[in-house]
């Protein structure tokens, strides 16, 4: 045990991974190149068997020999820290599972206005659950309302330039995209603007200001990602819940 | 001249200048920002670039890396602490400048220098890497085989402070390289091959959302380690007098070519790179500097000539290292690994094949990397006076705007197929854990990256080789070339060693 307390983890963790690649490639079987009748093809399995057994040669070695510093074992991660590794861990598996239920736009808007506000208070703490909540709803509020005159916007111009009412060139993704992205910049500019100082006061908790402060980043940067992405390079984002 | 013409085609348009215009300035930035580098900008402008022409995209990911080096010299200067370990020594003589009041003099020294070291590299470029692809042409399967080897044992050796964390992260990486089918007999070679037959798993791991996982995501977890410093203050500073004197230039030619000497020879040895070609090229300075009887300032006492020297051979590299990656199909650095990853899922295979079916292209390339370094010093240039405040975005907004443009990023590549798009997410989210884990342990990145571009071409190569000599696996001991290259393989994995023990001594 005390070999275990004053080692690396990770040389085992290697010699665990190679002992069971090992025993995969034993299982899987040997295959040979189609038309092999002559022989002479080392197969498919010889080189993840070799390279098996080097991995956990060189894992033994590293497991034997890098030992685990002094400091290390008392220096870990603070409460505050460990904390924060969970939440980005937990959210950001959660935003890959509920990608397609909920769709692209809602699960990026929350996954980074999460992080930013819990990063901005230092901590992850109960307390600040409430004003986490009121500011996802208020996100995805301004997200949409930003999101939807986008919408508007692109498919006017689309529609027009296809009818023939605007010149052609008005209609290409390129300047769409352009368009939108002029409009919901100028528009946000202004609803920044007007907001500011109503949540950047010396009465207004914290709290609330990294939220305000949350929530406008992640607005912005939702609406920037689904035009870069969706109307200039025509990626596919999952709609999820959002439809229109 | 018409292959010529044809490459300066492909990037004579607008989306190729904007883009690379774009690349730039991104790549300035993230130069810029103390803790991202320029890998990690590459990787993330990887899904972006697939979207593009073959040689717009090349462009931009080229402008980024050009941006990334030259960038990480602001924060060097400005506050003493460097955008990435390019401009670890920039440090020593750029803050002392700055103290001075030299700030404007440094900053533009450092575009000067960099701009010289990047054109210089493009000419070294241009000159010896179809010089040593044509040297590919006697390249069998063996050949090939022993090659990819070759690159691995350099990576795996030089990187990192322990060899065996180098070559056990070359070997993982290549057991990563054979998930998916078996090149040859289409068998599964996956685990619960059962449930994962006929998901996009079975056609092995996706390399752009890998990349990503392994330089995007393992940052945000890494930076979540380092107690959350806020931004960096930077004081205010008059930053006039931008460019030095052209007299002063002309006096530091032989500190500005042995830098750039360095640089390229440095880059251009697999697994090096820029932070020890910098080491290197200022101890080199330092040298010319104290025998040229008083013509140019003592390094170390906030010299211009003390930026000038780092700062030439870190772009300097960027060139030198493009020359075994397009001409072998070996990385110079892990920025360039990246690169080369782009240019094998765009279809385009680095060795002679490149240089003769697709010349045009070699020509692109070397055109939009003398247009990067034109973009990254006249961005630089502009931006003098708003770079600084780009240092002061906390870690705390950074961080999760890493985070969602890498998972954006891994997601995007599968364009219109969501679900793959999904699968993907789930694979820079692992490949980000593995590579947090593995970069808090001090495990080198760039050996599992090369073992994951040259895993593939290994293994064909070597079965190939051993069917042809109808199972001789002697084979490999009977050709020069590859006898060379397997000597070269032992030599690159000894010498560290002998040298790390007489350095104990």
């Amino acid at each position: 045990m005390t070999l275990f307390r004053t080692r690396k983890p990770l040389p085992f963790v290697f010699m665990v991974v190679s002992i069971l690649y090992f025993i995969y490639v034993i299982s899987l079987g040997s295959s040979t190149m189609i038309g092999d009748e002559i022989g002479g093809d080392p197969g498919g399995m010889m080189l993840p068997l070799v390279l098996s057994i080097f991995m956990f040669v060189a894992s033994t070695i590293l497991f034997l020999t890098d030992k685990k510093p002094q400091e290390a074992v008392q220096n870990s991660r603070g409460t505050s820290e460990q904390r924060l590794f969970l939440l980005t861990l937990i959210v950001a598996i959660l935003y890959v599972a509920a990608m397609r239920p909920l769709g692209f736009i809602i699960t990026t808007a929350m996954l980074v206005f999460t992080l930013i506000f819990f990063y901005l208070q230092g901590t992850v703490v109960r307390k600040d659950v409430a004003t986490w909540a009121v500011g996802t709803v208020a996100t995805l509020a301004v997200l949409l309302a930003l999101y939807s005159i986008g919408r508007v916007i692109s498919r006017y111009l689309l529609l027009s330039a296809r009818q023939g009412r605007i010149p052609q060139w008005l209609g290409s993704t390129g300047v769409v995209a352009g368009v939108v992205l002029v409009i919901v910049l100028v528009l946000y500019y202004l609803l920044y603007k007007l907001t500011r100082t109503r949540f950047h006061h010396e009465r207004v908790p914290v709290a609330v200001s990294h939220a305000f402060d949350a929530c406008m980043i992640s607005a912005i940067t939702t609406e920037l990602i689904y035009l870069v992405f969706r109307q200039m390079f025509l990626v596919e984002l999952v709609p999820g819940l959002i439809t229109w | 001249m018409d292959t010529l013409l044809q490459g300066f085609m492909q990037i004579a348009n607008v989306s190729t200048i904007v883009w690379m215009a774009i690349g730039s300035i991104v790549g300035i930035i993230l130069g810029a920002l103390p803790g991202l580098t320029a890998t990690m900008g590459i990787a993330l402008m990887m899904p972006i670039s697939f979207r593009l022409p073959t040689a717009t995209g090349i462009g931009l990911l080229l402008a980024v890396y050009c941006g990334a080096v030259s960038g990480a010299s602001i924060p060097a200067i400005l506050i003493g602490i460097p955008g990435n370990p390019n401009a670890i020594v920039t440090v020593e003589d750029g803050l002392r400048m700055t103290k001075k009041g030299k700030a404007g003099q440094a900053i533009g020294g450092a575009v000067v220098a960099s701009f010289i070291g990047g054109i210089g590299s493009m000419l070294a470029l241009m000159l010896f890497s179809p010089l040593i692809a044509k040297f590919t042409l006697a390249f069998g399967p063996a050949e090939k085989a022993t090659l990819a080897l070759v690159g691995l044992a350099i990576i795996a050796s030089v990187s990192g402070d322990n060899i065996w964390k180098g070559l056990l992260m070359g070997a993982f990486g290549m057991c990563l390289a054979f998930l998916g089918t078996d090149p040859f007999s289409n068998q599964l070679r996956i685990p619960f091959s059962k449930y994962l037959a006929t998901t996009p798993l079975s056609k092995g791991l996706d390399l752009t959302s890998t990349l990503i996982g392994l330089f995007g995501v393992s940052e945000v977890f890494i930076g979540l380690k380092k107690s959350f410093v806020g931004g960096q203050h930077v004081e205010p500073v008059k930053i006039d007098h931008i460019f030095p004197p052209f007299k002063k230039i002309l006096s530091m030619w032989k500190i500005i070519l042995s830098s750039l000497g360095i640089g390229i020879l440095i880059g251009a040895i697999p697994g090096t790179g820029a932070s020890i070609a910098v080491f290197m090229a200022y101890n080199m300075a330092k040298n010319i500097a104290e025998h040229s009887n008083g013509k140019l300032e003592k390094l170390g006492t906030g010299a211009l000539e003390g930026v000038f020297a780092p700062e030439v051979a870190n772009n300097a590299v960027t060139g030198g290292a493009l020359i075994p990656t397009l001409a072998l199909g070996i990385p110079g650095d892990s920025s360039t690994a990246v690169l080369l990853g782009a240019l094998i899922i765009k279809g385009v295979t680095p060795g002679f094949q490149l240089f003769t079916t697709n010349m045009s292209l070699v020509y692109a390339i070397f055109i939009t990397l003398l247009i990067a370094n034109i973009f990254m010093a006249l961005f630089q240039l502009l931006g003098v006076r708003l770079y600084p405040k780009v240092l002061e975005v906390p870690q705390q907004i950074l961080l999760p705007l890493v985070l969602i443009l890498s998972f954006v990023g891994a997601y995007a590549v599968a364009g219109q197929a969501t679900a793959v798009g999904i699968y993907n997410l789930g694979i820079a989210l692992v490949m980000g854990l593995i590579g947090y884990f593995l970069k808090r342990d001090g495990y080198p990145i760039a050996p599992i990256v090369l073992g994951l571009i040259l895993g593939g071409m290994f293994e064909e190569n070597f079965r190939r080789a051993v069917k042809l000599a109808g199972g001789n696996y002697l084979t490999f001991f009977t050709k020069p070339i590859c006898l060379l290259f397997m000597a070269l393989a032992i030599l690159s994995i000894i010498l560290p060693i002998i040298a790390k023990k007489r350095g104990k001594r």
